[in-house]
């Protein structure tokens, strides 16, 4: 039985990859995503083991604060511990180290490197320990010069001597390029352009900070191993707020760090490759269905000649493994030329690690292979189970092709779904929201029962239009496509699927937006907003509170707010818990920021008060006059009075005044400085004054409320347009679908096709009938998409409700962009079947024998 | 082509017709003659029955004379059109203009009604046709009240009673019938034969019918016969007992 089943499967060569091809593609998404992966992380792990080679030991604070998604904020130590260190036994080398931000420009202004990896400044460690090592030039001797990476100095064709211009956090400056070095042999670390001073220009002039360090790396003497000279460094800290790491823990701290950050990366797109893979099943599905039943007299042949049922489903599930496994191998070549794909496009756009190497995992093909052949098997089932249920007479008799749609059962159980689906939805909106979740699960199975029943109905109203359009061949089109309601309702579902992901996301985008625009308008009542170039700025605080204490002073403005945000540890039931707080100049804020206080108010804010939202006192139970406990980076504790509760949700729930962390060691940054102009002054003066002042701090950038509300929403366009991409790949499996399904139809109706050549259609009619037979398919797929992803985006957004997503927004366009995408791409990926479809042999059609 | 287009026929009252048709299959040893110089006229307003044993060359015959296959040398006619000067759109059209099919099974297009079937060849022209001369030909198959039903709906012998009425939807120069019978029982098939007779008879129509059936053929006009792709004889005013007659010789 296994001969026939194989000999089966290799007699039908195309069949065969047309099966595969969705598998195909859904695997080929799930391998890419494992070895990009992989292969970024191999190169991270690599960047970090060469980063702290030869380090033996790291010095750094032991005061840090941790945030939520891996903020953190680390307390520097002073430059003369780094001496105290390096005098330690068995401590050989000792070197204070700086990371912050600084950006290149050539002297003919030419900014050096890409949006996306990081632009460092640090301090040029003129020792073996560290990876980065001359090239040529000398070390930076003094506050005048720089050493920079070779890809930077490639990039702006920078030379030894040269002059470049480097904006640090606080200030732009020139230096001349005393050397060009590399990291551990390569151009630069990761993609990332540096800037490389002595530790007293890094220290005064990249953070702000003279006198104090990052951390201290060590190299020992080889006296003692990494283990013990970290302890023994340690305990000659012993009570100092001080840590030591050993070479092999800092490397593997960061190689953690990315680890942490990539895998929240990897399971994202992994879930993208499963929506591929679900869509594909429908395909895989339907291919099998088709198939079955248009072997149905074969089946029922070897039924006729002793075949037991059992063997007959044996065959199509043998079947199966070999479309699975050709899918799920041929998948993951898909996957690695995916993967190197992208990773060129990435090196073509500047961005990324450019010394990546191709890491291909067994892991990640062993789970391309089972989930490809799994996927398959299990969409085989039903098909095979049916095929094995052929009666053994059906070999008399002549093929049918299975036409029913509208059974009893199916209306029932579709119906069931619709009221699950509903009633998971009234539940989820007063109550539970994992109601909602389940409502959108049912919403889903509701539209897989019911395509059938609204499939041919749906083709059947388009007969008129489409003749009145297309005349007859449109008419035969509809009609063909109303004829097997179940084929054509799978065909479009999985187009439907990836459509109404599609319009889902694009509908809670358009929500997202629409609610920042009234949040930020309610709450922003300025007219100019200074942010940090977020590009540019990210990881490394942000804007100078200088900024908004220069701006205030200008004549032509009224107020100035600096907004920063810092994390502070609050005493909760009497353990520490990491807050995240709004600072801000409750004078400059009473007067910019239209809050409704239930109690108290800003003029009570001082540096012993704090502001709770109206949702965190009744949480708490605090009002004005309870106390909370806090402890600064440092471990100095403080005892705050509630000075005011607020009702409003666009300032999270903690509003401090910046005098709070006025006497902390570590530098405070502002997230946004919000402007209001004096009205007595011309609106282009006193943008030119704001401008002339901005101007002054590199990492400023100065928007019109206007502008920086759009600012706001097109970080969520950009999120969008990635997620977009991401369910592409499902878009186009659906397509491919309806490729295949038109391919076997045509297979199906080639005795008919040749009819209809011989009683007088044209070709181009017949490509016609096809195509449109596809427009009628994709129709009925945009429909059920459109419907069900406005319902998802209505759910998802309506369970974001408490997160401050109060407003639905619909994006029409983008809907109506993605319809008409979905319909032509369709229309024109029918080309192939339709052409098939023309070359139909009329005499063979026709042949009665 | 290896031999230029004869002149026009002789009988000019030749709805269809066949010069020197020559028809080979495969190459060498292998190759076959299904058609081996046939010349041949069908007349207009007659009908005319094609016979002979299995692979005389009768169904490649009409198949050359329909334009669905093409010959090997020798011209084929229908009216005044030389089918060999004809590209494919051409031949498409004279097929949707000129000629009408009758074949012995898979006729309909299951997803069209009765109506629509029958002037399918009509609405792919794009023409309403003449709605009189449809009226006529439903009213001659007796087809009035089945017109909405789909194929599946249909009986076999309806169902090629719908295919003789669209053959003669278009008012074709000629009509070509494969066999119409070979599908249904011997009074269903009977039926559809007078059918055909009364469309020859009152409606002026002209049918060239393969068959081996010799009470199919005995309907017919004139009886053609044929032998190993050769014409080896030919019948007037056949009855069943001498086309039987005739056949039985084919086995000496």
């Amino acid at each position: 039985m296994l001969r026939i089943a194989l000999k089966g499967v290799l007699a039908r060569k195309g069949r065969l990859l047309l099966t595969a091809l969705a598998i195909i593609a859904g695997c080929a998404f799930l391998s890419g995503v494992f070895v990009f992966s992989d292969t970024i992380r191999a190169t991270f792990d690599r960047l970090f083991a060469n980063a702290y080679a030869s380090t033996d030991a790291f010095v750094r604070s032991a005061n840090v604060i941790e945030g939520d998604f891996g903020a953190e904020s680390r307390d520097r130590l002073d430059v003369a511990v780094v001496d105290e260190v390096r005098a330690l036994p068995g401590v050989a080398e000792a070197f204070g180290d700086i990371q912050g931000f600084a950006r290149i420009t050539t002297s003919d202004g030419q900014v050096i490197g890409q949006v996306g990896p990081p632009k460092y400044g640090g301090v040029f460690i003129d020792s073996t320990l560290s990876p980065w090592q001359l090239a040529e030039g000398a070390p930076p001797a003094g506050s005048g010069e720089v050493v920079i990476d070779r890809r930077s100095a490639k990039e702006g064709s920078i030379d030894v001597g040269d002059t470049v211009s480097v904006t640090g956090a606080l200030g732009v400056r020139d230096f001349v390029v005393s050397g060009i070095a590399t990291f551990a042999g390569a151009d630069t670390a990761g993609g990332s352009t540096w800037a490389l001073f002595d530790l007293a220009t890094a220290t005064e002039f990249v953070v702000g900070q003279a006198d104090r360090v990052d951390a201290i790396v060590v190299a020992g003497d080889g006296s003692l191993d990494d283990v013990a000279l970290a302890d023994s460094i340690e305990q000659a800290f012993d009570g100092r707020e001080i840590e030591v790491l050993t070479g092999a823990e800092i490397t593997e701290e960061n190689q953690d760090a990315v680890e942490r950050g990539l895998s929240f990366f990897t399971i994202f797109l992994t879930i993208f490759a499963a929506i591929s893979l679900f869509v594909g099943s429908f395909i895989i599905y339907n291919v099998f269905s088709i198939s079955a039943a248009q072997r149905q007299r074969e089946n029922a042949l070897l039924r006729a000649v002793g075949a037991s049922r059992a063997q007959v489903t044996r065959m199509l599930f043998v079947e199966a493994l070999v479309v699975g496994v050709l899918g799920g191998v041929l998948g993951f070549a898909g996957g690695v030329l995916l993967a190197v794909g992208i990773m060129r496009l990435l090196r073509a756009a500047g961005l990324g690690p450019s010394d990546t190497q191709l890491v291909v995992n067994p892991s990640a093909f062993v789970i391309t292979l089972v989930v490809g052949v799994v996927v398959t098997l299990v969409c085989a089932i039903v098909p095979a189970l049916r095929a094995g249920r052929v009666p053994p007479l059906a070999a008399m008799r002549d093929v049918a092709v299975d036409r029913s749609a509208v059974s009893r059962g199916r209306l029932m159980t579709g119906v069931v779904f619709l009221v699950l689906a509903a009633l998971g939805v009234a539940l989820g909106v007063t109550g539970d929201e994992l109601w909602l979740g389940l409502g959108v699960v049912a919403m889903f199975i509701a539209l897989v029962v019911l395509g059938p029943l609204v499939a041919a109905p749906i083709a059947r109203s388009l007969v008129r239009p489409l003749r009145a359009v297309r005349g007859v061949t449109g008419e035969i089109a509809a009609r063909n496509a109303a004829n097997s309601p179940k084929r054509t309702a799978l065909t479009a579902g999985a187009l439907a699927i990836g459509l109404a992901l599609l319009v889902g996301v694009s509908t809670l985008g358009s929500s997202v937006k629409s609610s920042i625009r009234a949040t930020i308008a309610e709450a922003f009542t300025g007219d100019y907003a200074v942010s940090t170039d977020d590009a540019e700025g990210s990881g490394f605080g942000g804007l100078p509170v200088a900024l908004a204490d220069d701006l205030v002073a200008l004549p032509e403005v009224r107020n100035a707010l600096g907004i920063g945000i810092n994390l502070l540890n609050v005493i909760e039931e009497g353990e520490p818990a990491v807050k995240t707080v709004l600072v801000v100049d409750p004078e400059q804020a009473a007067a910019i920021i239209d809050l409704t206080f239930t109690t108290g108010g800003w003029d009570a804010l001082d540096a012993d008060s704090i502001l709770v939202s109206l949702d965190k006192a009744q949480r708490d139970g605090l009002q004005v006059g309870s106390t909370l406990d806090v402890v600064f980076q440092d471990r100095s504790e403080r005892t705050l009075t509630v000075a005011g509760t607020f009702d409003s949700d666009t300032l999270g729930n903690l509003v401090v005044s910046r005098e709070l962390f006025a006497d902390q060691d570590t530098p405070q940054f502002l997230a946004q400085v919000l402007v209001v102009a004096d009205p007595a002054v011309e609106p282009a003066a006193a943008e030119a004054a704001i401008r002339a002042v901005t101007d002054r701090y590199p990492t400023s950038k100065l928007q019109t409320r206007d502008e920086f509300i759009d600012a706001q929403t097109a970080q969520v366009d950009g999120f969008l347009n990635f997620i977009y991409a991401l369910l592409l790949m499902s878009v186009f499996i659906a397509v491919l679908g309806i490729v295949i399904t038109l391919l076997l139809s045509v297979y199906e109706r080639r005795r008919e096709l040749g009819l209809v050549r011989a009683i007088g259609m044209t070709r181009p009619q017949v490509r016609s009938s096809i195509r449109w037979e596809a427009f009628v398919t994709a129709v009925l797929g945009v429909m059920m998409g459109v419907a069900l992803g406005l319902a998802m985006g209505w759910v998802v957004v309506r369970a974001l409700r408490d997160q401050g997503l109060d407003v639905f927004s619909v994006s029409v366009v983008s809907v109506a962009v993605f319809a008409v995408l979905a319909i032509v791409f369709a229309i024109a990926a029918a080309w192939v079947p339709a052409s098939k479809a023309a070359k139909a042999d009329i005499l063979q059609a026709i042949a009665t024998t | 082509m290896t031999t230029a287009i004869p002149a026009s026929p002789s009988t000019t009252a030749a709805a269809a017709g066949a010069v020197d048709a020559v028809k080979t299959y495969g190459r060498g040893d292998n190759e076959v003659h299904a058609l081996d110089g046939v010349t041949v006229a069908f007349e207009t307003g007659r009908f005319t029955a094609i016979m002979g044993p299995s692979g005389s060359g009768k169904s490649t015959l009409m198949h050359c004379l329909a334009g669905l296959d093409s010959l090997t040398s020798g011209a084929v006619y229908i009216g005044d059109t030389y089918l060999a000067a004809l590209n494919d759109k051409q031949l498409t059209e004279l097929r949707r203009t000129a000629v009408g099919f009758i074949f012995q099974a898979y006729n309909l297009v299951p997803t069209l009604t009765a109506l629509e079937n029958i002037t399918l060849p009509l609405m792919l022209g794009g023409t309403a046709g003449d709605q009189q001369w449809i009226d006529r030909v439903i009213d001659t198959v007796g087809l009035r009240d089945r017109l909405e039903h789909r194929p599946s709906e249909l009986s076999g012998g309806q169902q090629q009673r719908v295919a003789v009425a669209r053959a003669m939807a278009s008012k074709p120069t000629i009509i070509f019938a494969d066999e119409p019978t070979g599908n249904l029982d011997s009074r269903t098939g009977a039926e559809i034969l007078a059918f055909m007779r009364v469309a020859v008879d009152e409606l002026g129509q002209t049918i060239v019918m393969v068959t081996h059936d010799p009470v199919a053929a005995s309907y017919a006009d004139r009886v053609v016969f044929l032998g190993d792709g050769r014409i080896v004889d030919e019948m007037l005013e056949p009855t069943a007992e001498r086309v039987l007659d005739r056949m039985k010789r084919f086995g000496e």
